[in-house]
This record gives structure tokens, C-alpha cells and sequence, in this order.
């Protein structure tokens, strides 16, 4: 099945929700119920579209990131690199459908791999905080933030910003 | 009961077995023996942390009893703090002069109710301040009245002896006032590990900011947390309770100026700015033993900004982990913790930061629209 699609269906209950359950609701806390309810089914919808995407330039991101880090660490001998290449190591399995579920998985991954990191580089600081390389990885960290949360504002404003009540 | 402990997972109960004016009437005749008549049993539904219902009873006797029950939601409390503590909070407020609802019991048993719950006494009034919303000249005076009576009663939470009240044992508190940040950041990065919140680089980001300008204590109180419109009730323009205790904590009272909600926005009477942050804090300074710095104060906006993140970071993991997770914690766990992170992201200069509209938006409910 191709057709109908996901979003398509999806298309359809929220119509159904907005047209014909929520004018009938009498209850206070029904009527709040159904406002979260329709604002998270446009999240849905959302993230069945963009996801998949955003998720994949987030590992690779994460990977160019963890990368540069690691190469500094074996430069400087800040800090062992090795558990950094270890997560660096593809681990969606060949040939396996990269569900949503297995990207995110990686994703959190190499964040948990990124965070443990950015602990030894603060912890850095006080012997490399004002050389050029460290000053870079630290900007390039930011900027990985800046990109994930640009990413997820895709997610999010669309669905909900100036969409009325939320609950 | 356990310090600042995390609720252990709360077991599946299936909606049948859920709290209900029927349930409540049966629990009250087991457990005073007579029958009981149940004249309300409504829910809150503005609260997002826990549940709470008002209940009304009359007794064998005939008398009427007024109370609010709490209990997390089946999936969890959406913070991660246990209930067993907020009632050791109430319990504790008891001790001090802070204007607080007494609390009744808490019930623990597994075959009495659908998950452990407690009663406060119902103290009567609102949360609604009467004129707030309106433009005009009597709104302002409203909104006036209301922020300086919040900051009198802010001012007698800081003033109260915390220790002797027995917060330091429940909570826990800094080591001096130089450890009042180091203490709240170990305190929520603890409370993450704990719960295994999802890894967040910003996070790591902000925490050492945080502890690489910590500014040192004025003096060390305790905390209310949330705090403000919405968190307290009012009669007849004064204080008589204070609610929502969930994110109390020890530590620089200059943490709780920093999250006010309503009562620290600017008020326009006559073409003139006669209230505003800066204009609170000056009145709170006045009534308050020990003043706050304008500078705890917007360094503690950040800091509560990364105790919010913390919290999502739980309630994210309460939707993760169960079906019977509430819509309201998937929204915070969705839109509410996106903003916060492009708040607390933006104010260390990453990214684009966000319009503070958009909280207002946030707070925004269909009751106030329908009004």
C-alpha cells in the first residue's frame, strides 16, 4: 500500500477531530484534551514528513563533530579518543531498513558520545581553553546545538505557534 | 520518604480504576466507618505535574468538609520529584507562617485507591486575581495590588526558618553561600542521571556556565519555585495559600524572583510605568530581611531555565515509557521543552533565541478563551 499515505490519513482524522468531535464537547476538561490533541496531530504529521531527514543530517553532523574532536584529543592527548571512535563506528546494520526508531537510536548515540566528550574538553580548558583548536571545537559544538534546535523549531512552530490555546 | 526521590513507576491501572465521586464516597465510609455523601469531585484541569481533584463531603454528622486531592498522573508525576515529597512539603509548611493548606493524610494503601494520593484542606478562593485581564485603569490597579501582595508573601517564604522547619533534612541545601548555584546545578544534573534522561549537549553547555559565574548567595532560604499568577490562591486581594510546591528547593531566594509569573510585568497607571522587575524587586526588597541583587536574580532566570529542562527531560521519559502518559505531558515533552531549550540556548548566544511571546501563548487555555 502506497496510497492512502500516512500523512494522507492523517489529514483526514484531524479534519474529522476539528469538525466533527470538538464542537461537541461540553466538558472543560475534554475540550482542553482536544486542543493539546489537535495541536500534537500536526506535530505528527510534521515529523512523518521531515524526521527521517532531519534526523540523518543530525548524524551526520554529529559525526563530522565527534570526528574532529577525536582527531584533537589524539593530537593534544587532552583526552582518549578511542571511546569517540568507538562510537563513531556505523552501527545501522546493512541491508536493514533504517527505521525511525534504529536513526534515532544512533542519533542518541553519538549525542550520549558528544556529551561525554564536551565533559573532557571542559575539563580541558584549563590547559588548552585559549588555543585556536580547542577554541574552534567549542564554537563547532554550538553551532551543532544551534543546528539541532533550528531542526526541531521545523517540528514545532509550524504545529503549534499562533495556533491558538494548548490545553 | 526520600530526599528529592524519584518516583518509582507508577503500576498500569486501567480507567475504570481510576479516582471518581464513586471511588472517593466508598473510601470515605471504610474509612470513617459511616456512610459519607460526596457533593463534588471535579478536576483541575489547568495543573500539568500532578493531578488534583476538589472534593466535597458531608460526614455522618453532617458536616461538610472541603479538600484537594492530589496524585500523580497514572504514568507519573511529570516532574521528578515524588509526591510522597510534596506532601513532607506541605507538611513542613505547617511549621512555618507561610500561608499554605493544611494538609490531612496521605494514603499509601495499594487496595484503598488507584495510586498513592493526599489531602490538603481546601482553602477558599481562587487563582484568579478579579480585573487582572482588563486594560483599563482598575486592571492596572488589580495587577498592582496583586504582584506587591505576592511580593510580601514571597518575601515571608525567604524569612522563614527553613531549618528549623525541617526543609534542609527533606531537601537537602548548600554547603555555604558560595555553594547555592554548585548545589542546584549537582541537584538537577543528579536528578537526570537518575532518571536517565536523554543525553543533551545543551545542557552540558549550560552547566558550566553556570557553575563558572556563580554568584554568591545573599543568604540561603527556602525556595518556593514555581511561583506567581496561577500558583497561588487569592481572597479578597490577599494571599491565603501558597501551591504548586513541586519545584521548592534550599537555596538563594533570588532563584524564586527569577521565575514569577504576571506579577513582575510592567503596569501602566496614568501614562507611567509604575511597576516592572526592577520596581518588584525594590518592593520585595523592602519587606524581605536580606535584599536580592538584580543580578542573582537575572543570573537565577537562566538557572531555573536549566532546572525546567531537567523537568522536561523527566516528563519526556514518563510519555517514553507508558501509553497512559497524558496528552498535556506529550505536549511538554514536545512543544513547552523546545522552547525552553531555544530560551536557555539563546540567552548563551545560540541560535536565534525565541520571542517571549510565545509563553504567554503557552499559558493560554481554552477556559481563558471561552472567558
Amino acid at each position: 500500500m502506497i496510497h492512502p499515505t500516512c500523512t494522507e490519513v492523517l489529514a483526514t482524522v484531524q479534519t474529522a477531530f476539528d469538525e466533527q468531535v470538538v464542537p461537541h464537547l461540553a466538558d472543560s476538561e475534554a475540550r482542553s484534551a482536544a486542543a493539546t490533541i489537535g495541536h500534537l496531530l500536526r506535530h505528527v504529521a510534521l515529523r512523518i514528513e521531515q524526521e527521517g531527514q532531519i534526523l540523518s543530517d543530525d548524524i551526520a553532523r554529529l559525526e563530522a563533530l565527534l570526528g574532529r574532536i577525536a582527531d584533537w584529543f589524539d593530537e593534544t592527548r587532552a583526552a582518549d579518543a578511542q571511546p569517540l571512535r568507538a562510537a563513531l563506528v556505523p552501527a545501522l546494520p546493512a541491508g536493514r531498513y533504517p527505521s525511525l526508531t534504529l536513526i534515532g537510536e544512533r542519533a542518541l548515540a553519538l549525542r550520549a558520545a558528544l556529551v561525554a566528550a564536551q565533559e573532557r574538553l571542559q575539563e580541558a580548558a584549563a590547559g588548552h581553553g585559549s588555543e585556536a583548536g580547542y577554541t574552534d571545537l567549542r564554537a563547532g559544538i554550538r553551532d551543532y546545538i544551534a543546528a539541532q534546535l533550528a531542526d526541531e523549531a521545523r517540528l514545532i512552530a509550524p504545529a503549534f505557534q499562533g495556533r491558538g490555546p494548548r490545553r | 520518604m526520600t530526599n528529592g526521590s524519584i518516583p518509582e513507576r507508577a503500576p498500569g491501572v486501567s480507567a475504570a480504576d481510576d479516582f471518581s465521586a464513586d471511588w472517593f464516597a466508598d473510601y470515605l465510609r471504610k474509612r470513617a466507618g459511616q456512610p459519607v455523601q460526596v457533593t463534588e469531585f471535579a478536576k483541575f484541569t489547568r495543573g500539568t505535574s500532578r493531578q488534583t481533584w476538589f472534593a466535597t463531603w458531608r460526614d455522618g454528622d453532617g458536616k461538610t468538609h472541603e479538600v484537594v486531592l492530589r496524585a500523580d498522573h497514572p504514568a507519573g508525576a511529570g516532574d521528578p520529584t515524588s509526591l510522597d515529597q510534596e506532601y513532607a512539603v506541605y507538611e513542613r509548611l505547617g511549621r512555618t507562617d507561610i500561608p499554605h493548606a493544611r494538609t490531612l493524610w496521605f494514603e499509601n494503601d495499594a487496595a484503598a485507591a488507584p495510586r498513592p494520593f493526599y489531602l490538603r484542606e481546601r482553602v477558599a478562593g481562587a487563582w484568579q486575581v478579579p480585573g487582572y485581564t482588563r486594560q483599563d485603569e482598575v486592571g492596572a490597579g488589580a495587577r498592582l495590588a496583586a504582584a506587591q501582595e505576592h511580593m510580601r508573601a514571597l518575601a515571608r517564604v525567604h524569612d522563614a526558618d527553613w531549618q528549623a522547619a525541617g526543609f534542609g533534612d527533606l531537601l537537602g541545601a548548600p554547603a555555604g553561600l558560595d555553594d547555592a548555584v554548585g548545589h542546584y546545578v549537582r541537584l538537577q544534573l543528579g536528578r537526570l542521571a537518575q532518571f536517565g534522561g536523554e543525553p543533551q549537549p545543551l545542557l552540558c553547555e549550560v552547566a558550566e556556565f553556570l557553575l563558572g559565574n556563580a554568584p554568591e548567595a545573599a543568604r540561603i532560604s527556602l525556595c518556593k519555585g514555581t511561583n506567581g499568577l496561577g500558583e497561588e490562591v487569592f481572597r479578597r486581594g490577599r494571599i491565603v495559600a501558597m501551591s504548586d510546591w513541586e519545584e521548592v528547593l534550599v537555596g538563594d531566594p533570588a532563584s524564586d524572583l527569577a521565575m514569577v509569573q504576571g506579577f513582575a510585568e510592567p503596569i501602566v497607571r496614568g501614562g507611567e510605568t509604575v511597576w516592572d522587575l526592577e520596581r518588584a524587586l525594590e518592593f520585595y526588597n523592602a519587606h524581605a530581611r536580606v535584599p536580592v541583587s538584580l543580578g542573582n536574580l537575572r543570573f537565577y532566570q537562566l538557572a531555573r531555565m536549566f532546572g525546567r529542562m531537567v523537568m522536561f527531560a523527566y516528563t519526556t521519559t514518563v510519555v517514553q515509557r507508558s501509553p497512559r502518559a497524558t496528552v498535556r505531558q506529550s505536549w511538554t515533552a514536545t512543544e513547552v521543552q523546545h522552547w525552553v531549550r531555544r530560551a536557555l540556548a539563546g540567552a548563551l548566544g545560540i541560535g536565534e533565541g525565541v520571542d517571549p511571546a510565545i509563553f504567554e501563548e503557552l499559558n493560554m487555555t481554552v477556559d481563558m478563551e471561552a472567558g
